[in-house]
């Protein structure tokens, strides 16, 4: 460990050192975080980018008083580091060990928890107009990717924060990145930003925040300031919104960042400002800069070659089976359409994309939109898949009820992840939907008990073309079954009894059908001959079978 | 369950028992382990059926002849 991270336990220890210091650190925070994840796996790159973001957050702002936020939080292994948990750190995303994300209750550092993306903007607002109530003078901090900005809720958030008065500060680290390549007109447009003029020089951006925020500036001077401005900038969408735009900045010179960030923190301007800060996934660590994703994900690997530890297994993930069959199944029915909301590789419509880039639509993190864009779709006949996860379809309730069950519109939901996921935890565990799915008028709902089930509910969803409907599977491996043609179909409502016996029924939903078989042989061994049946539908249930089973 | 209780199949002294998640948010652990936390593994479901057949609760129409 470096020299001097080595003494930088909180951010109390970081602000005694000398701003000439801090470059110095934060190479030695990137080496540090390299060895760890290299050794934990987890979220590598989106940390690597904000290193020096981290370290002059935290030496400027006096966190946690002052609330420092960041958006998704999969970026928060550097913040955590120096924020009291270097001693647990290699416990990340473990049984009993830290949360791969904020997490309130693990840290007073950690204001707001996150893991689904673009709540920042809304969570410190709240904080800020909380704090102006009670006449409390504590900066609030949201630092949000760009990938981040294609969900409604930022906007929602700008819109809102923008029409008040209160302080907030939004550091948009933009990185061109969201976990795959950014989609969608406001990627382009931040782009365009960093086009027009690569980075002013730090007097021009500092002498832009004091003419906008000093009193003492004339009129005159501020509109000559503002004039500049836009002839670079050619004006910006987010002061349209109400906020005061500084940038763009380089992220990776940590010496600029602190002078700007002490700028902005020692204004007196009330209302939020964004400040526009450039810079680079995977950012100082040679093969995760040239990597596709930017090393967004991993698994423990090794530090000089980049090399990752992938576990083999000889089974196809649910993800893979269900992309592979509706591939088939798109080349025999051209009104099959893909949507995914940001995750092309993690629902395997990266693979679909492939083949049908013209009928694949990747609507950036906007699950709402995803939804309610595929309503429209099979208002006209379509057949659109939605490929979301169960975890993110939750932020799409009431489209899914409003838009497509009560219009009972025939829009498919692949629902991935479904079920406890491992080491992302509860922000992501695919707990509800089966609940919130089944509850509502129209729709049919399955959950695969295997792949070979998952291929025959995908064939089943095809032809169901008057409702809603939706097939759940797990994230991992299947369990290495063959798999059926597209052409073998389900039953609707229809169960299937996979074991009789005479004393009790065990009534399976889903992948927990393996432990069903392995209770029932431990069962049996005692002598108690259980009947297993496979519901494969949760609605519409299969009535009759289980009024036999309850006989 | 709502089926089996629409249909009175609790009238006639039907043992059930729904097997779901929790109600607590598990925190980050392997599936398996997650799921033993659930209580949703071979081993819960076992002890769970057992427990069942072995479970002897009195009907309340059998009560009022015991007490009568």
């Amino acid at each position: 460990m470096g020299r001097l991270i080595k003494q930088i336990n909180f951010p109390a220890d970081l602000r005694k050192f000398k701003k000439n210091d801090l470059k110095q650190i934060s190479n030695e925070l990137r080496d540090e975080l390299i060895d760890i994840v290299s050794e934990t796996g987890g979220h590598l790159g989106a940390g690597l980018g904000v290193v020096e973001l981290t370290v002059a957050l935290h030496y400027v702002f006096d966190t946690p008083k002052d609330k420092l936020v960041w958006d998704v939080s999969h970026q928060c292994y550097p913040h955590k580091i120096i924020t009291g948990r270097r001693d647990r750190i290699k416990t990340l995303r473990k049984g009993g060990g830290l949360s791969g994300f904020t997490k309130r209750t693990e840290s007073e550092y950690d204001p707001f928890g996150a893991a689904h993306s673009s709540t920042s903007i809304s969570s410190t607002l709240g904080m800020a107009v909380a704090k102006k109530l009670s006449n409390n003078n504590n900066n609030v901090v949201a630092v949000i990717g760009d990938g981040a900005m294609s969900a409604g809720m930022a906007y929602e958030a700008m819109n809102n924060a923008g029409a008040l008065k209160s302080k907030l500060i939004v550091v948009l680290n933009d990185n061109d990145m969201s976990i795959a390549r950014p989609v969608g007109a406001m990627s382009n447009y931040l782009a365009k930003l960093l086009s027009g003029k690569l980075y002013f020089s730090l007097r021009e951006t500092i002498k832009m925040i004091i003419s906008s925020f000093s009193k003492r500036f004339s009129q005159k001077a501020g509109k000559a300031e503002d004039l500049l401005r836009n002839i670079v900038t050619g004006g910006t969408l987010f002061s349209e919104l109400g906020f005061y735009y500084v940038g763009p900045v380089d992220g990776h010179d940590v010496d600029n960042l602190v002078q700007i960030l002490e700028n902005v923190k020692n204004s007196n301007h009330q209302g939020p400002v964004l400040i526009h800060v450039r810079t680079q996934k995977g950012k100082g660590y040679k093969p995760a800069e040239e990597s596709g994703d930017k090393y967004h994900g991993v698994s423990k690997f090794n530090v000089s070659t980049g090399e990752q530890v992938k576990s083999k297994s000889n089974t196809p993930s649910y993800t893979k089976v269900f992309a592979e069959t509706l591939i088939k199944h798109a080349e025999q029915d051209t009104k099959i359409i893909g949507i995914t909301g940001a995750m092309p590789s993690g629902t395997g419509l990266n693979l679909f994309e492939k083949k049908f880039p013209d009928r694949t639509f990747d609507v950036g993190i906007a699950e709402q939109h995803a939804v309610t864009f595929a309503a429209g779709l099979a208002t006209e006949g379509y057949k659109p898949y939605a490929a979301i996860y169960s975890t993110f379809l939750q932020r799409a309730y009431d489209q899914v009820v409003h838009d497509v069950a009560l219009q009972s519109l025939p829009v498919r939901f692949a629902i991935d992840r479904a079920g406890l996921v491992g080491a992302d935890g509860p922000t992501h565990a695919g707990s509800f939907d089966i609940t919130y799915l089944s509850t509502l008028p129209n729709f049919v709902v399955m959950a695969a008990s295997d792949e070979a089930e998952l291929v025959k509910m995908i064939n089943t969803s095809v032809n169901i073309n008057d409702r809603p409907s939706a097939f759940r599977y797990p994230r991992g491996n299947g369990v290495g079954i063959e798999l059926p043609s597209i052409k073998e179909t389900l039953e609707i409502g229809k169960g299937r009894i996979i074991k009789e016996g005479k004393k009790a029924a065990i009534i399976n939903f889903g992948t927990r059908l393996d432990e069903c078989k392995k209770a029932s042989e431990k069962l049996f061994s005692k002598g108690i001959d259980c009947t297993i049946i496979d519901a494969r539908f949760a609605k519409p249930l299969d009535e009759k079978l289980i009024m036999e089973a309850s006989y | 369950m709502q089926l089996l209780s629409d249909r009175g199949v609790f009238d006639r002294g039907l043992k059930f028992r729904s097997m779901i998640l929790p109600d607590i948010f598990i925190d980050q652990d392997s599936p398996e382990k997650m799921y033993e936390t659930a209580g949703l593994d071979s081993k819960s479901i076992v002890n769970k059926a057992e427990e069942t057949l072995n479970s002897n609760i009195i009907l309340a129409k059998n009560k009022s002849k015991i007490s009568n």
